[in-house]
């Protein structure tokens, strides 16, 4: 759909979420879905499609008890953290039954039956999931707690069957090139190109049994907080040998001199697992604004490895500062590991262009002024990494957001941003330079009218060191791709009327007063209308 | 010219008692969410790390919660950050140094449960537990009205108290008109 490349139609997306409390402490939600179809997922007005989810729970002294849709979270996520995404149209919930038993004020234990059928995208830019893993899971585990210190273990059992049609849609993920032997796309999708004929011809189904042990860890040493998690993986490659792996997490947290200073550390290495129910911590700072939402780090959850430093502090007239620094890499057969806690490896880090690295650094000041009527956040971002053999970015940000508040409480905002981003993928440069600026008009509360103007020049030019031709006159030449929208929202009592018109790209959207992420939308209406009675 | 026609409509149907909650504080112990707000005036608001305008209100609610403590009122915060994120919650409170309590909803059950669908989020709550307002989303100066709203509730404690020399109070007091315990707010 970005930039007139898919494909045009209308979209009609309605979600109801019913919430039932019973008296005897039971409660059901229930959310039901009729698109025809949404932006983002899979046409859903059926009998059968409807129901997007539901699940009743009840609780007493002695249990949690929960059936339907689960959503569990067991440490920071590296074996166990299901969860709904509506904006990227993921779940991965398991259907079944769930128990907490409170043994006594100290022991839990707990245990979930269940299956589920995890629909995930080859591409991010599919409308329609293209992949469908069918899952049954069994997991139990027990957790102490006593003051500041918690431990938990579980064990958790699945079955994983992948039909051919998941085989192809993961191995279309990634390429290795047939002219130069270039690799490109992910790791899983590179791994069964050696397969593809294999897959089509036969339309083989795969079967496989993981199992996952999982420990974590958290308590205090005087001011200081630690927490570790540990998760031993004994699974299949996909279409081949029985394989071990682990995730480590680590994270530390203190206040020094003021500073509040957070250490994480992560270590993935489930190689060519196809991660459905292990959704640990990313260990990067999650994109506040629109540009730099458009570089966010995709982390790879199986193979991945590196550490983040966040550091807080409010000083005394209310000046805001948050700075933050990131570092990952991958494993890479038959290249060398690099010891990240090794400084030297820093100096240049387009030296470890191999083990496609990812760096960012963030800082960001904020505050109001003295009389509480002006308010701005100023921060300085960039952004450098390794996709594959074949793709590299590199982003210098400078967000910017002003507000300034009226007399009798309305109000303007301006979010204004600057990127110079510089791409090579395959055997083309691109050197872009994005302005983003998007008024905001709030009056009283009652309605507003935001302006959202997303200005991009470019140049391509051909890599001077492909060897290949290319004749096309645009190469070499400034072009533009500039998209402009407004929004208009009126608020009454407990609902809320949005009127959009216009293109925008993709990513983290601010209007009336919360910021979403949003899929790409191209020249056209939008009308939202969300209630609640 | 036109493309797409899009229609989102998102309807929640909702409970007007504030709902049973168990929650965890920063240190991850459990803690029943009725039990902090202990029959007291509350604001629940619910945010996000990545979340800047539920940031910009958490420093109104933060001053809310100091200036209206002694009228029996409190603010809650509910954080709903999941576990890609959930470590740099506490860092980043504690940083902040506000003045109400914050909770972790880290599997966005309770929002869920609420009826919410967008951050920031903010429950107004009476001593009954009953929820009188809600409010999705904050613009800059939204906190004046919400500073109204919660005069309204207090009014007949705040007007008996011969001790108040709050300016900023005394104005607010002037406009509002009390609101009926068993009365939403317009």
């Amino acid at each position: 759909m970005a930039n007139g490349k898919g494909n045009s139609g209308n979209f009609f997306e309605n979600i109801f979420d019913v919430n039932t409390f019973f008296d005897n402490d039971l409660y059901l939600f229930t959310q039901f879905e009729y698109s025809v179809p949404p932006l983002l997922g899979s046409t859903s007005n059926g009998i059968d499609e409807i129901l997007n989810m539901i699940y009743a729970q009840y609780s007493n002294d002695n249990y949690d008890l929960t059936i339907g849709n689960l959503y569990l979270l067991q440490g920071m996520g590296l074996s166990l953290h299901t969860f709904q995404n509506q904006n990227i149209d993921y779940d991965n919930s398991i259907n079944g039954i769930d128990i907490n038993y409170h043994l006594n004020d100290r022991f839990d234990i707990f245990s979930s039956i269940g299956y589920s059928n995890v629909k995930s995208r080859s591409n991010p830019v599919e409308s329609e999931p293209s992949i469908s893993i069918k899952n049954n899971v069994g997991i139990f585990g027990t957790r102490f707690f006593h003051d500041n210190f918690e431990l938990h273990y579980l064990t958790m059992a699945y079955n994983q069957l992948y039909d051919s049609s998941d085989l192809l849609s993961i191995d279309n993920s990634g390429s290795i090139s047939e002219i130069d032997g270039v690799t490109s796309g992910t790791e899983i999708g590179i791994y069964l190109d050696e397969f593809t004929e294999y897959i089509i011809s036969e339309n083989p189904d795969y079967e496989m049994n993981n199992l996952e042990h999982n420990i974590g860890l958290s308590f205090m040493i005087g001011p200081v907080d630690f927490y570790l998690e540990k998760s031993l993986v004994y699974y299949n490659k996909l279409l081949s040998e029985r394989t071990d792996g682990y995730k480590n997490y680590m994270s530390i947290y203190a206040n020094l001199l003021g500073f509040d200073v957070l250490y994480e550390y992560k270590d993935y290495s489930t190689t060519l697992l196809y991660n459905v129910f292990s959704n640990p911590p990313i260990v990067f700072k999650e994109a506040s604004s629109a540009l730099i939402g458009r570089n966010l780090h995709t982390v790879d959850f199986s193979n991945e490895y590196g550490h983040q430093i966040d550091i807080n502090r409010i000083f005394h007239n209310d000046l805001t500062l948050l700075i933050s620094y990131a570092f990952a890499l991958h494993y890479r057969e038959g290249y060398e590991d690099k010891n990240i806690f090794n400084f030297n490896i820093y100096d240049d880090v387009s030296l470890l262009n191999d083990l496609f690295p990812y760096e960012q650094y963030f800082i960001e000041f904020s505050n109001w002024s003295k009389n509480g009527k002006f308010y701005y956040r100023i921060g300085n971002d960039y952004y450098y990494e390794v996709i594959s053999e074949k793709e590299k970015i590199e982003a210098k940000t400078i967000p910017m957001q002003y507000a300034y508040k009226f007399k009798g409480g309305n109000s303007l905002t301006i979010y204004a941003e600057l990127q110079d981003k510089y791409v090579e993928k395959l055997d083309y440069l691109y050197d872009h330079d994005f302005i983003y600026l998007s008024p905001s008009y709030n009056h009283f509360g009652k309605w507003s009218l935001t302006f959202f103007s997303d200005i991009e020049t470019y140049i391509t030019t051909l890599d001077p060191s492909s060897d290949i031709e290319d004749n096309n006159p645009d190469l070499g030449k400034p072009l533009d791709n500039n998209t402009y929208a407004i929004d208009f929202t009126v608020n009454i009592d407990n609902s809320q009327l949005s009127l959009f018109f216009g293109s925008q790209k993709g990513g983290l959207v601010c209007a009336n007063g919360s910021c979403v992420l949003q899929p790409d939308f191209e020249d056209g209406l939008k009308v939202t209308f969300r209630t609640s009675f | 010219m036109i493309k797409f026609l899009f229609i989102l409509l998102s309807i929640n149907l909702f409970s007007e008692s504030l709902p049973d909650g168990l929650l965890k504080d920063l240190d991850k112990k459990k803690i029943d969410l009725k039990e902090v707000i202990d029959g007291d005036y509350a604001v629940i608001n619910f945010w996000f790390l990545a979340c800047e305008p539920c940031k910009k209100e958490m420093k109104y609610l933060s001053q809310f919660n100091s200036k209206y403590s002694k009228y029996g009122f409190k603010v809650v915060s509910i954080n709903t950050d999941n576990a890609r994120t959930l470590n740099k919650v506490k860092p980043f409170v504690k940083s902040q140094d506000y003045s109400f309590p914050v909770l972790l909803d880290s599997k966005s059950l309770y929002f869920r449960k609420i009826g919410a669908k967008l951050c920031p989020y903010v429950l107004v709550v009476n001593n009954d537990g009953e929820i009188v307002n809600r409010h999705s989303g904050y613009n800059p100066g939204d906190e004046i009205k919400l500073e109204h709203e919660i005069v309204s509730l207090l009014y007949s404690k705040i007007s008996l108290d011969t001790t108040l020399t709050d300016s900023s109070i005394i104005k607010i007091l002037d406009k509002v008109i009390p609101v009926p315990i068993d009365k939403k707010i317009d």
